[in-house]
């Protein structure tokens, strides 16, 4: 029951990062819901519980979106295990500050390894600082909102 | 060696880089169009619904614009018939030249209607899905439009019963383009967030609200579609060519229903 929770979740986060998501970008640019989901799920639960549904997830977007298949999936499962690593072997304390750091973090290395990964894949995708500080607000700022809803209700 | 092949992180991996083999060898489309049909009508309900939510609350945020819109629009309204009597003339006096010259019209093309039904999922890239593919007659590199002849983009992937559509402010996109008034050919393409026209010949004067279509050259994009207006002039001495940020014709955020050209 809860694993079939979890993947309607899923499925309904992936919806609205391809609808209702792309009414609230700046330059082109709004919040990767996904990516965020699945850092929290990673801080909280660990690389070894999370990478089927970080693979799966990957896999669902590729096919959605227009980059190359596995560029995607590639940038997620890099990510989320370096997220993990970081969490476990350089930063000792635990709580909200560094699920915003790990989330920054994140960020900034899922655009990396899209670009690194793309440029193997030979697909020349660009790297935008203005736009990557827009995904960090925007990602920081779904946190921020997702903690304060949790803090209230749970 | 059996930890390190057991590690969750190689498994990802190979289970990814074996699927990136099968798909080049093209053995994935079945499975990715199956896909793409199963979650064709749920994505398309929740594109459509998400649309009109984003349309309701505009509305209801933006009436004095609205109004001062719909005034601008009125104007340009009448502009426009003006120059639509005169395009009218300039038609039939086409049309006697090739009649004279015995030229044959170009063949109509036929134009495929077709739902967004989803647009990228990755802020890398500006794409979005069309509930129309392969059994529709769609094929990869053909034009997207919509309504008056607006250019959206080109088709860069079919399956069966959906396609993408690589947008024209995608970085990877380039399109031949001419400004119509001053008859000047450069090349359009996404900069940063800005959509440019690049490659313009120092010392030639662009006006700002000129008209940027497409030129037709390389035979990728047919000509006469419309891009966008000029919006500012980058100039600078330093280069060997200037270059125009262009406003879009269209707003490719909130687009529902497209054109394909076949």
């Amino acid at each position: 029951m809860k694993r079939f929770l979890l993947f309607l979740l899923i499925f309904l986060i992936i919806t609205l990062q391809v609808s209702f998501v792309n009414f609230f970008k700046i330059k082109g640019i709004g919040p990767d819901l996904i990516l965020i989901i699945l850092l929290i799920w990673t801080i909280e639960k660990g690389f070894e519980n999370s990478w089927p549904a970080v693979l799966i997830i990957g896999l669902i977007i590729d096919v959605l979106s227009g980059l190359p298949f596995g560029l995607v999936s590639l940038s997620l499962i890099s990510v989320v295990f370096l997220i993990d690593w970081l969490k476990k072997k350089i930063f000792s304390q635990k709580g909200f500050w560094l699920v915003l750091i790990l989330i920054t973090i994140g960020t900034i290395f899922h655009n990396l390894f899209l670009i690194i990964f793309g440029g193997l894949i030979q697909k020349g995708l660009v790297f935008n600082f203005y736009h990557l500080l827009i995904e960090i607000f925007y990602n920081l700022f779904i946190v921020i909102l997702f903690y304060g809803i949790k803090k209230i209700f749970c | 060696m059996r930890r390190i092949v057991n590690h969750p992180l190689i498994i990802s991996f190979l289970v990814v880089f074996f699927l990136i083999f099968l798909n080049l060898q093209g053995w994935l489309a079945f499975t990715k169009g199956a896909f793409l049909k199963l979650t064709e009508p749920w994505q398309n309900l929740s594109y459509q619904f998400s649309l009109k939510m984003d349309k309701y609350v505009n509305d209801i945020i933006s009436v004095r614009r609205l109004r001062e819109e719909n005034q601008k629009l009125r104007e340009e309204k009448s502009e426009l018939l003006n120059k639509l009597t005169q395009s009218q003339e300039a038609l039939r006096e086409n049309e006697f030249l090739r009649k004279q010259l015995n030229i044959p019209l170009e063949e109509g093309k036929e134009l495929i209607l077709a739902y967004v039904i989803g647009q990228s999922p990755s802020n890398t890239g500006k794409y979005f899905l069309i509930n129309k593919g392969e059994k529709d007659g769609i094929r990869e590199g053909a034009t997207v439009i919509t309504a008056g002849n607006l250019l959206v983009g080109r088709i860069i992937q079919t399956t069966d019963s959906a396609a993408k559509v690589r947008l024209l402010t995608d970085s990877n996109s380039k399109i031949n383009a001419l400004i119509q008034e001053s008859g000047i050919t450069g090349l359009a393409e996404a900069e940063d967030s800005d959509l440019v026209i690049n490659l313009l010949p120092q010392g030639e004067a662009v006006n700002q609200g000129e008209m940027v279509v497409t030129s037709g050259l390389a035979g990728i994009f047919p000509a006469g579609l419309l891009i966008g207006r000029i919006e500012e002039l980058i100039s600078s001495d330093v280069h060997i060519s200037q270059k125009a940020k262009i406003k879009p014709a269209v707003n490719l955020q909130r687009l529902d229903k497209v054109f394909i050209i076949r």
